[in-house]
């Protein structure tokens, strides 16, 4: 090692390039073993996408074909509502609301066709 | 590989190789592993002191790269400064690990060698561990810096880059740990055999 401490000052500069001299060499054997490493990363996209992808059932891809539950869920609140509106329309076509007396009564609008038929 | 094939390579930055290998080059692994094994070895080396254990952390750190290809991003950091992170906390948990393991190896006692080169060369040693003992003693931040700029030789921008700091502050920090190791170091130059030194 280089003696310079001439002025007292503890030559760090020289004890630095001491410890940069000390270290090893890397061998080759590490440097085959990185690359080893290398291609083994390299190697496993291919065997995770060599995996078969099993399909889905096909009462699976069915319910994605209709849409899932938004169209079952529309579907049967459509029925519903024709379900609904079809009892409700054959109980409108049987009633009158008098003004008047605030009674309901029951008459039935085609009461005048069978005389209309005679007539003819 | 061939000797074109590596001469092509050699003008590519590493971010480039790196993704040239995620595209499946096995050559471009090889260029950054001859380009960077070298500075990630002597990095873990200075920090554990130790062949066996800087040559895992530099396989492990190599490892790291080469799964963070697919994902690399060229406006990240750059390869090197990445490494140098990745290698750093790799030795940090080594250290942990090895605390109690090498404090048993410290109470082994060394045959002592009468010729006089072996002598000199346990003495060289035993300066370097007393170089190493006193870098380790220094704040974390200090450390670091000057492992970098005086045992990695890096430039103060390379180092700024690293520790994400201004190239005043790497100055400041590596100017206050030269200090702090002079202090340290010149209270042991008898102990370190400099007296010997002269004498020879």
């Amino acid at each position: 090692m280089t003696q310079s401490n001439k002025n007292d000052d503890f030559d760090l500069d020289a004890l630095f390039q001491e410890a940069r001299i000390g270290v090893p060499r890397p061998n080759r054997a590490l440097f085959d073993q990185i690359i080893e490493d290398a291609q083994s990363v390299l190697d496993e996209p291919l065997s995770e996408t060599s995996k078969p992808v099993s399909s889905p059932p096909w009462w699976q891809q069915l319910w994605v074909d209709i849409g899932g539950w938004p169209t079952v869920t529309g579907l049967a609140t459509a029925g519903i509502v024709g379900v609904w509106i079809g009892m409700s329309s054959d109980l409108l076509s049987t009633q009158t609301i008098a003004p008047d007396t605030n009674t309901v009564e029951l008459s039935d609008p085609f009461s005048g066709l069978d005389l209309a038929m005679l007539e003819g | 590989m061939s000797k074109d094939n590596f001469q092509s390579l050699d003008a590519l930055t590493d971010d480039a190789l790196l993704i040239l290998f995620s595209n499946g080059s096995q050559s471009a692994a090889q260029e950054l592993t001859r380009r960077l094994m070298p500075r990630v070895f002597a990095q873990a080396y200075h920090k554990l002191r130790n062949r066996s254990d800087a040559e895992d952390v530099t396989q492990e750190a190599f490892m790291k790269l080469w799964r963070s290809a697919k994902e690399w991003k060229q406006d990240q950091a750059k390869v090197s400064t990445w490494l140098y992170r990745v290698v750093e906390n790799a030795c940090i948990d080594r250290m942990r690990r090895n605390r109690s393991s090498s404090a048993i190896e410290d109470m082994v006692i060394e045959p002592a060698d009468p010729r006089p080169s072996a002598r000199q060369a346990l003495q060289n040693q035993s300066r370097v561990n007393a170089l190493y003992d006193a870098i380790d003693a220094l704040p974390d931040r200090q450390a670091t810096a000057l492992r970098m700029r005086h045992l990695e030789e890096k430039s103060n921008i390379e180092i700024a880059q690293i520790m994400d700091l201004s190239v005043d502050a790497v100055e400041s920090l590596v100017s206050r740990a030269k200090r702090t190791l002079t202090a340290q170091l010149q209270g042991q130059k008898t102990a370190l055999g400099y007296q010997d030194d002269s004498v020879q």
